[in-house]
């Protein structure tokens, strides 16, 4: 894993990586959690699991590893949200301060503290038959939150899913935290090193609103020159009556007035 | 060597290759020895060139011999290897070991790591 992944992949790793392809360019986010010795536990952001296994098998050329797709008997809860932490903490009666399998009553669980996110967000890996058995205990203490409240807190924080970034340079999204500097080579490391060395990254994320609905994609100035790509929409919020939208805007062009169609649209601090 | 002069069913390594694989050997003091050529997963473009000098092939390796060293390739690897050829860079700014491998389609920029 170490050798096709950003982030270093230790031993006793429980840590969040990228596999890109060799343009630098983003194929899978996902979690590396360690079972034990010889397992590893691979939890992809991808709505297509089998888009990971196919590329992570893809290298696996002489070395003896087994890849199975067991998707089916694990399920995961995420805890977004500050002061998830200590809120966990309090109802499983138990000091998170690690990504680390807990052992609680009669079953077990993966807690993984995502420090990538700009937010305080903990993933629980379990096993999809001791998912009610947790559920019970979490439920009366933490609100689940819908779709389309989850987009909105997304948009807040400026955090994608990895269906709207698919193909797109990791350094654009700031995904750093997901990046070792120091591992050596992996599948799109010159990519990623000169971008960062030469300060190459030209495109930025950020948050857009409208007075009026997002018509395309693509963005562009008064003089319908390129400035950048919408990557997620929000359809309009009857509450404030704006649409918004999460987009790479190109540096130079964050200053000026950009257009959706002959829409105008503003970057929302 | 022009890596089009290869037949495609093997792969050749230069004297100047031969010689310094040669030499390693002699250093580690092996009196019998081949030079193991693989391919791993990862790296810059994807797929990584393995080398080793080692005492005897492994059972399931393709042995070659070319400018009078044995030449040990595991099966697997050899589809990405088929036709290569070794060479050997020296001086100050040389490269070392360096592949002319008509299967790559894209290369880094050190030469160890490749795409198909």
């Amino acid at each position: 894993m170490n050798r096709i992944t950003t982030n270093e992949i230790t031993e006793k790793a429980n840590i969040r990586t990228l596999l890109l392809d060799d343009n630098g360019r983003i194929i899978d986010n996902f979690i590396v959690l360690n079972v034990n010795n010889n397992d590893r536990l691979l939890i992809s952001d991808s709505s297509k699991i089998s888009d990971l296994y196919k590329q992570v098998t893809k290298y696996i050329i002489l070395e003896n590893i087994n890849i199975d797709d067991i998707s089916y008997s694990y399920k995961r809860i995420s805890i977004v949200g500050n002061g998830s932490c200590k809120l966990l903490s309090k109802i499983l009666k138990y000091n998170i301060l690690l990504s680390e399998k807990v052992f609680f009553d009669d079953f077990s669980f993966f807690i993984f503290i995502d420090k990538s996110k700009p937010i305080e967000w903990i993933d629980i890996i379990i096993q999809s038959k001791d998912l009610s058995k947790l559920e019970k205990i979490i439920e009366d203490n933490i609100p689940q939150v819908s779709d389309l409240n989850f987009k909105k807190f997304r948009f807040k924080y400026l955090i994608t899913t990895l269906d709207e970034v698919i193909g797109i340079n990791p350094l654009e999204l700031s995904l750093i935290d997901l990046i070792s500097f120091s591992k050596g080579c992996y599948i799109g490391q010159e990519v990623i090193a000169r971008m960062d060395t030469y300060n190459k990254v030209t495109r930025k994320l950020v948050r857009l609103i409208s007075d009026f609905p997002f018509e395309q994609k693509k963005l562009s100035t008064h003089k319908s020159k390129n400035v950048g790509q919408l990557l997620s929409i929000l359809c309009e919020d009857s509450e404030i009556n704006t649409s918004l939208a999460l987009a790479l805007v190109k540096n130079k062009y964050i200053a000026n007035s950009i257009f959706c169609g002959a829409k105008p649209v503003f970057i929302s601090d | 060597m022009l890596k089009n002069q290869v037949p495609i069913n093997t792969i050749e390594i230069t004297e100047k290759a031969a010689s310094k694989v040669k030499q390693f050997a002699d250093q580690k003091s092996m009196s019998k020895f081949g030079l193991k050529v693989s391919v791993k997963g990862g790296g810059c473009s994807g797929l990584t060139y393995v080398l080793d000098i080692v005492e005897e092939p492994d059972e399931d390796d393709k042995v070659i011999k070319s400018s009078g060293i044995e030449v040990y390739v595991p099966k697997k690897a050899f589809v990405f290897l088929a036709g290569t050829v070794l060479d050997f860079s020296d001086g100050l700014n040389g490269k070392g070991f360096e592949f002319y491998n008509p299967n790559a389609k894209k290369s880094c920029g050190c030469g160890d790591s490749f795409s198909v």
